[in-house]
């Protein structure tokens, strides 16, 4: 996890020297200017640099608003803490749902927007903001198709049925990573003339004296998680976008909103996912939406760190063809195509790992991915059903009888006993060789965030958008509320990206 | 009763001193004093030390352990003779900066405008060491192979792993558990 603290906790440090006040201060090494005057007062007697759009975050959101502000003809500045750019995005798992889509069509499948919002409010137990979901689900199949013409994004030829989902509608990109779509915006902004500027930190936001975000001061040359750039002033002539993601590898901050999820629960986040861009959006007066919905993955394998590989297996074949059992009882237990976070909270409630299993039909659509997901030791390939059961400890009789359920339901087209979407093309399970993996779930996404309209405008105490700044993607909160349905995160940072991006150029430019 | 300069000048110099104290690193907002590498109150760096000289930048401390042989007059290819790759390389034991210096590259190669100037960038390795693709040919066929990531694909920052003023580390194992003998 990322301790990036070393002697006082911020807590703690607030606590002694009496403020929030104080600590941006702190931050200048200022001898002169207390933060409040930072943020309310003038711009810097000069400014270091000066762009028409300053995009803070270079995943998905920060990577399309700049896109969008580019095209638009403003000058723009994506800036990145990490060393690397593309944040959680670049090593996603590379799925994106698209509601109408031309290979539901093509599949045969029916489906609307409106299905998707469905989907999208039940799993988030309604507590979504239904205008920003709503748009989201309106624009799903309009933005993956802009990633197929505008950027060049490839994608294989099936659809995959993630759960929470009432039929087929996500994507899959050509190599399994969000990296095809990042590396493209990447490459598309370069042909643009930009390029993503990293070891840039966001420290604080300048305002003018009527509370317009004019400028950042950043840390240029930073080192994530020590610190130690060169203090400088940027100024953003139309507006800033926030575009910093989530903050599940923030231990201290993930543990305030969610005191389960301590120094023993994994995440599948890249390190840099920490709340720092949030708390600052938080500081000058954002409304808070949602925090403490933090999400787990349900597919990931405590036998590998992190996302890894293991999660194609599970939510690419055994979920959707296969089988979940507790091993003790080798019984099934919830439906494998449920919400994210009921089958987390299910996994979690046996107390301890449990075993996705397919066959050798059931793994047809990942079967490239295999032999290194067994190499690995994530998944492992077994000749019976009962060399699987002995390899878990899995009481063998049970599974066998688990199994034969499970494909007289598929016979009769109907999952009797919890009720999941049998694919189109699901088999029986019974063609050896048969895999398995274990699975245990890990910290993977924030719901909740900061308050925006439809517009990405942050929205203040007083719910008046916040002048000369705009957010997209993870730090925005109610898209999804409780709980966000897989291969939506990508559609939501993209659609919510463009809108900032458009809106952020269309910003009259302030001298 | 107005208050002597004096008074005012305590007052002023005490509030520097608090902002002074408080301005000590503390979590992400470090100030711009924090040293930006872990080496920077490390050894002296002479331009001009031959390259086995330990000695002549590390002082008196010991860098070596007690057993080893004098290596003051040696290059890279006499380290080798004793240090081969399989069972005792050398990487990840000392900054590549030696190994460097050790094959004859010096401080000036890579510093050309001096060593106080900006860090050399990505450029300046490939001046060398030919193109990323050339870089990923050599490591072509490793699983996971470093040159060359799903992620990332081919063009990262040598930098990222192969420190020249700090011992190498593995970049990839921020998220995964793969060692890799990284030079």
């Amino acid at each position: 996890m990322s301790e990036k603290k070393k002697g006082l906790t911020r807590r703690e440090f607030l606590r002694k020297t009496g403020g929030a006040a104080t600590l941006a201060g702190v931050g200048a090494g200022g001898l002169m200017l207390s933060p409040m005057m930072a943020r309310a007062d003038e711009a810097p007697k000069k400014w270091d640099e000066s762009y028409d759009v300053v995009v803070i975050g270079s995943g998905f959101a920060g990577l399309a608003a700049a896109i969008e502000a580019r095209q638009a003809g403003s000058s723009v500045m994506v800036m990145e803490k990490m060393a690397v750019p593309g944040g959680n995005s670049i090593i996603n798992g590379g799925v994106i749902a698209a509601a109408g889509s031309p290979l539901q069509t093509r599949a045969g499948i029916k489906d609307t927007p409106d299905l998707l919002l469905e989907d999208m409010l039940k799993a988030g137990l309604y507590l979504n903001h239904l205008d920003l979901a709503g748009k989201v689900a309106e624009k799903s199949n309009e933005v993956v198709q802009w990633t197929i013409d505008f950027l060049g994004t490839q994608y294989q030829e099936n659809l995959v049925h993630l759960g929470g989902h009432s039929v087929p509608r996500s994507y899959s990109t050509f190599n399994h990573s969000g990296s095809a779509i990042v590396l493209q915006q990447i490459a598309k902004l370069k042909a643009m003339g930009e390029n993503v500027k990293t070891k840039r930190f966001l420290e604080t936001f300048i305002r003018d004296k009527e509370g317009r975000i004019i400028g950042i001061r950043m840390q240029d040359g930073y080192r994530f998680p020590k610190g130690g750039g060169a203090v400088r002033f940027v100024q953003a002539k139309k507006a800033v976008i926030l575009a910093t993601g989530g903050f599940s590898a923030d231990l201290p901050f993930r543990s305030i909103q969610d005191p389960k999820l301590t120094r023993d629960v994994d995440t599948t986040n890249q390190p840099g996912a920490t709340a720092e861009g949030l708390l600052e959006a938080l500081r000058i007066g954002a409304t808070p939406v949602q925090i403490s919905w933090i999400q787990l993955g349900p597919w990931a394998s405590p036998d590998e760190k992190g996302f890894g590989i293991g999660p194609h297996f599970a939510a690419g074949a055994a979920f959707p063809y296969g089988v979940m059992v507790d091993p003790k009882t080798g019984l099934r237990f919830i439906n494998e195509l449920a919400d994210r976070k009921i089958r987390a909270d299910a996994i979690l409630k046996t107390g301890h790992p449990c075993v996705v299993l397919a066959d050798s039909q059931g793994v047809a659509k990942i079967a490239p991915l295999l032999p290194k997901q067994i190499e690995r030791g994530v998944v492992k390939k077994f000749d019976t059903l009962d060399a699987l059961a002995a390899s878990y400890g899995i009481p063998a009789g049970s599974l066998r009888e688990t199994v034969g359920n499970y494909n007289g339901f598929i016979k009769n087209g109907e999952d009797k006993e919890f009720g999941k979407y049998l694919q189109k093309d699901v088999k029986p399970i019974g063609q050896a060789p048969f895999y398995a993996m274990r699975v245990w779930p890990k910290v993977h996404h924030t719901m909740g965030g900061i308050q925006i309209n439809t517009q990405a405008q942050p929205l203040d105490l007083d719910h008046r958008p916040i002048p000369g700044l705009y957010a997209a993607g993870e730090i925005a909160g109610g898209v999804h509320g409780a709980v966000r349905l897989g291969s939506c995160a990508v559609i939501d940072c993209l659609v919510f990206g463009r809108i900032a991006g458009q809106n952020a150029a269309a910003e009259k430019v302030r001298s | 009763m107005e208050r002597s300069l004096f008074t005012r000048l305590i007052r002023l110099a005490g509030l520097t001193g608090l902002l002074m104290v408080m301005s000590w690193p503390c979590g992400p907002f470090v100030s711009s004093q924090a040293p930006a590498s872990d080496e920077a109150a490390g050894p002296s760096r002479l331009e001009t030390a031959p390259p086995g000289d330990c000695v002549a930048c590390h002082g008196s401390k010991r860098v070596l352990p007690a057993d080893h042989g004098e290596t003051k007059k040696m290059a890279r290819k006499d380290c080798l003779e004793c240090h081969e790759e399989k069972t005792k390389s050398l990487r990840t034991r000392m900054p590549l900066s030696h190994t460097h210096w050790l094959g004859h590259v010096s401080c000036a190669e890579c510093h050309p405008s001096g060593t106080s100037g900006p860090a050399p960038s990505t450029n300046q390795c490939l001046e060398c060491h030919g193109s990323f693709e050339t870089v990923a040919r050599a490591t072509r066929g490793m699983d996971p192979d470093p040159h060359n990531s799903p992620h990332y694909g081919m063009k990262l920052d040598c930098d990222l792993c192969h420190h020249q003023h700090a011992k190498s580390e593995n970049f990839c194992a921020q998220c995964h558990s793969w060692t890799l003998s990284v030079p």
